[in-house]
């Protein structure tokens, strides 16, 4: 039964790949004529069926749980607006097969009870297809649109988002009989009954993203897969050497966790016109008002008076700012400002040029062959796993990695050419979780 | 025109999405007008109960006509996610989604969630109202025409058209806006099942009432529906339904809790309700839950009133309905 394209890939590491829906940041460029609501459902099943159509692992779901802000007011340059997450995969779950169903959902404003119950639903709604990406962000900011108000400090954060996992396991391992659970913690103290039967993956596929030394810790020791931001090849392989040596430590093998970077492609008929294109969409992505609100970002001062136009401002960067809510600020504003400033000095750019040349550099350019090439190079060399692939257009952004990558990688034999499993984790390649209240752990 | 309303209310000790996709794809061909999906957080009777949220997201692109309307408790629950997931099952049904609102009052449901001791039905019921009241807030803090995407300015919304709600309840606050746009019916359709008599305290605020029993009708806004609930489906008589249709009711609701139920439903009352013309399984394509029951769609609270009364932001709502439907 080996088809040629296994005997060429004997021995390689395959790839696994996920589709990220369209995000809510200049990433997504909503001003091409090709692209489509980001709130109908029709959009996200387009996609869904793509990513399915193209063998993916899993469709992903980010969430943000207030509007970001600047300046004290709605940010109104970027798209913005989206389904909840949980709902619109419990949708996709009707509308496709095989392909897996990733929610982000907060570890900090939700209740392992609740979370438990609903991606527990999700799994049996799905036939085994369901992922929490357990993102762990709170702030006072966010905080205000919740009961519980307030925030955690960093290092609470990951206790409670590690208990909260854990708490949601005691229920999925429950008897089957009468459902009766006890999870005691620092931070949660429940019991009751809980009313869902053994789920299809004994426990939903666990997401991590969060690059800190606790959010290692926390994905070494609870998490299936890692979503990572994409680095250089070296940059990969150090953070992918670091986590998978801290497996051990946790009685972990390093096939148990898989590292999948966030990246985005373009595709061209060759790398000149694909690298013309991407040139074009870092364009697309980065009006003189989002050069503005970037720099603002990284600046943490008000520069909405400046022109994008002209010079970078000459202030130094505030590091305790509070100009721009809801968003991640770069870590080291200070060396990111003084490698900005020596770039525009050298090439004589604007600030615009500037943030267009330093800003989402696509991960992967060029034709399918090119791209296949680097997508295969970074996994045989152990920078990653796979891919979470981020299209800047809603839905037809993965259009081409389907139509023309993918072949390419199933040529070489390190992509499936088919589903062999039915669930997320056998996509996966992940075990079965021991706890499990299941027969099929045995 | 909306015709005299069957809801179905499902609760069923199962967890096979199956059954669920079986049931109501049936309910819908046979011309029901909407299904309440049972939950609690305590599931007293059941022993096996899925989240209706997500049962109602499974049934939303699969179905076309009939009204999804998720139980969720007030109590224990983040106002701002609850809204969020109708919202969400509004756009993925193109203006299907309601709310059947509930409390919990259980010591049990309390330990399970473990944030929150059990209090009074008054005081639940009486949070409930505000929960309705920050969710109403919410599904209108987007106006219908934010979303401009004006190339000129680089500008994706009108943030002038997004609004704080700014609520301080008594047991919480929200600030806002939603993270969902504004749904396709504006606002979802809120579902109050009249069976304790501290939920009357929020009765004005629900858009469809559920009284149990047929024995008196309660006060009635103007836009609002009133259903009598019947019970198990096999305990009805098609003459019953009908009765109740010539004595002004809006509508009916019955359970199905089991096959003979759904047989009921199916074969022995829906039959003669179509036979008189007060159900009509093939009208409706397209429509919402709003128009299915005959309710409009309410203008945005937070609209300047010159432009909602001109009407461009129920067209632009409109045309967002039509896109997705094409
Ligand atoms: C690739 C990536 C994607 C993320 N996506 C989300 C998201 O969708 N929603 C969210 O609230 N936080 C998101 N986060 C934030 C993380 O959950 C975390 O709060 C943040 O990275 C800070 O944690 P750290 O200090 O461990 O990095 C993401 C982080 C990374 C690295």
């Amino acid at each position: 039964m080996t088809s040629p394209s296994n005997r060429r890939g004997a021995g390689k590491q395959q790839l696994h790949l996920a589709a990220h829906f369209p995000g809510v940041n200049n990433t997504t460029v909503w001003s091409d004529p090709e692209s489509r609501s980001q709130i109908e459902f029709r959009s996200f099943a387009e996609l869904a069926a793509t990513a399915e159509r193209g063998l993916f692992d899993f469709f992903f779901l980010a969430e943000g749980l207030r509007l970001r802000e600047v300046n004290g007011r709605i940010h109104d340059l970027d798209v913005v607006g989206r389904p909840e997450s949980l709902t619109v995969l419990s949708a996709l779950a009707g509308v496709t097969e095989r392909l897996g169903l990733a929610a982000t959902v907060n570890a900090t404003f939700n209740e392992p009870y609740e979370l438990a119950k609903r991606f527990g639903t999700l799994d049996l709604l799905s036939g085994g297809r369901a992922a929490w990406n357990v993102v762990t962000s709170s702030d006072a900011f966010t905080g205000e649109n919740f009961r519980r108000g307030g925030y955690l400090d960093h290092a609470d954060r990951y206790t409670r988002a590690a208990e909260a996992v854990r708490a949601a396991r005691a229920l999925w391992d429950s008897p089957a009989d009468d459902g009766q659970f006890r999870f005691t913690g620092k931070h949660f103290d429940i019991s009751g009954r809980f009313t869902l039967p053994e789920l299809p993956q004994g426990h939903p596929v666990v997401i991590q993203a969060g690059d800190s030394a606790q959010g290692r810790d926390f994905a070494a020791a609870e998490a299936d897969v890692v979503f990572t931001r994409h680095g250089s090849l070296a940059a990969g392989q150090e953070f992918y050497r670091d986590l998978k040596s801290r497996l051990p430590g946790h009685g972990r093998s390093a096939e148990s966790l898989k590292i999948m970077p966030g990246v985005s492609v373009v595709v061209g008929d060759t790398d000149a016109e694909a690298e013309e294109k991407a040139a074009h969409i870092r364009r697309q992505q980065v009006s003189g008002a989002t050069a503005l609100g970037l720099a603002q970002l990284l600046w943490g001062i008000d520069l909405s008076d400046r022109d994008p136009d002209g010079p970078l401002p000459a202030e130094d960067p505030v590091l305790d700012s509070a100009v721009v809510q809801g968003r991640v600020r770069p870590t080291d504003p200070v060396g990111t400002v003084a490698r900005w400033r020596a770039a525009a000095a050298e090439n004589g750019w604007t600030l615009r040029e500037t943030v267009i040349a330093q800003q989402n550099r696509q991960s992967f350019i060029g034709s399918p062959e090119t791209v296949a090439t680097a997508m295969d190079e970074f996994v045989q060399q152990r920078a990653a796993d796979g891919y979470i692939l981020v299209p800047h257009l809603t839905p037809g952004g993965l259009d081409d990695v389907v139509e023309r990558v993918v072949p390419v990688l199933q040529e070489r034999g390190v992509f499936r050419t088919e589903y062999v499993g039915s669930t997320l984790r056998e996509h996966l390649g992940l075990p079965r979780p021991k706890g499990a209240r299941s027969s099929g752990a045995a | 025109m909306s015709g005299y309303v069957v809801g179905l209310e499902l609760a069923t000790d199962t967890a096979n999405p199956g059954y669920y996709r079986r049931v109501v794809t049936a309910a819908e061909a046979a011309g029901v007008t909407l299904v309440t999906l049972s939950d609690s957080l305590g599931a007293p009777t059941a022993r096996l109960q899925l989240d209706a949220v997500g049962v109602a997201g499974l049934l939303a692109p699969i179905t076309h006509r009939i009204g999804l309307v998720p139980t969720v408790t007030t109590t224990h629950t983040e106002p701002f996610h609850l809204q969020a997931q109708i919202a969400s099952i509004d756009f993925a049904s193109q203006g299907r989604a309601g709310w059947q609102v509930a409390v919990s009052s259980t010591q049990q449901e309390a330990d399970q969630v473990g944030r929150r001791q059990p209090a009074a039905p008054a005081e639940l019921w009486r949070e409930a109202g505000e929960v309705i009241e920050v969710s109403r807030l919410l599904w209108d803090s987007w106006e219908d025409d934010a979303e401009i995407r004006d190339e000129l300015t680089g500008r994706f919304i009108d943030r002038d058209k997004l609004h704080y709600v700014d609520y301080i309840g008594r047991s919480f606050s929200v600030k806002g806006p939603s993270i969902v746009p504004r749904p396709p019916q504006g606002q979802p359709v809120i579902v109050l099942e009249l069976a304790e008599q501290a939920a009357a305290a929020v009765a004005g605020s629900a858009d469809v009432l559920i009284v149990q029993g047929a024995v008196q009708r309660p006060e009635q806004r103007p836009a609002q529906r009133v259903l009598a609930d019947l019970g198990a489906a096999q305990q009805v008589s098609p003459d019953a339904a009908i009765d109740l249709h010539r004595a002004g009711w809006d509508g009916i609701r019955v359970a199905v809790r089991d096959a003979a139920d759904l047989t009921a439903l199916l074969d022995r009352l829906l039959p003669p309700l179509r036979a008189e013309q007060l159900v009509n399984p093939r009208g409706g394509t397209g429509r919402t839950l709003r128009n299915a029951l005959g309710l409009p769609r309410p203008n945005n609270r937070f609209a300047a009133p010159g432009a909602t009364a001109a009407g461009p932001a129920d067209g632009a709502a409109a045309r967002r309905v039509e896109g997705a439907l094409q």
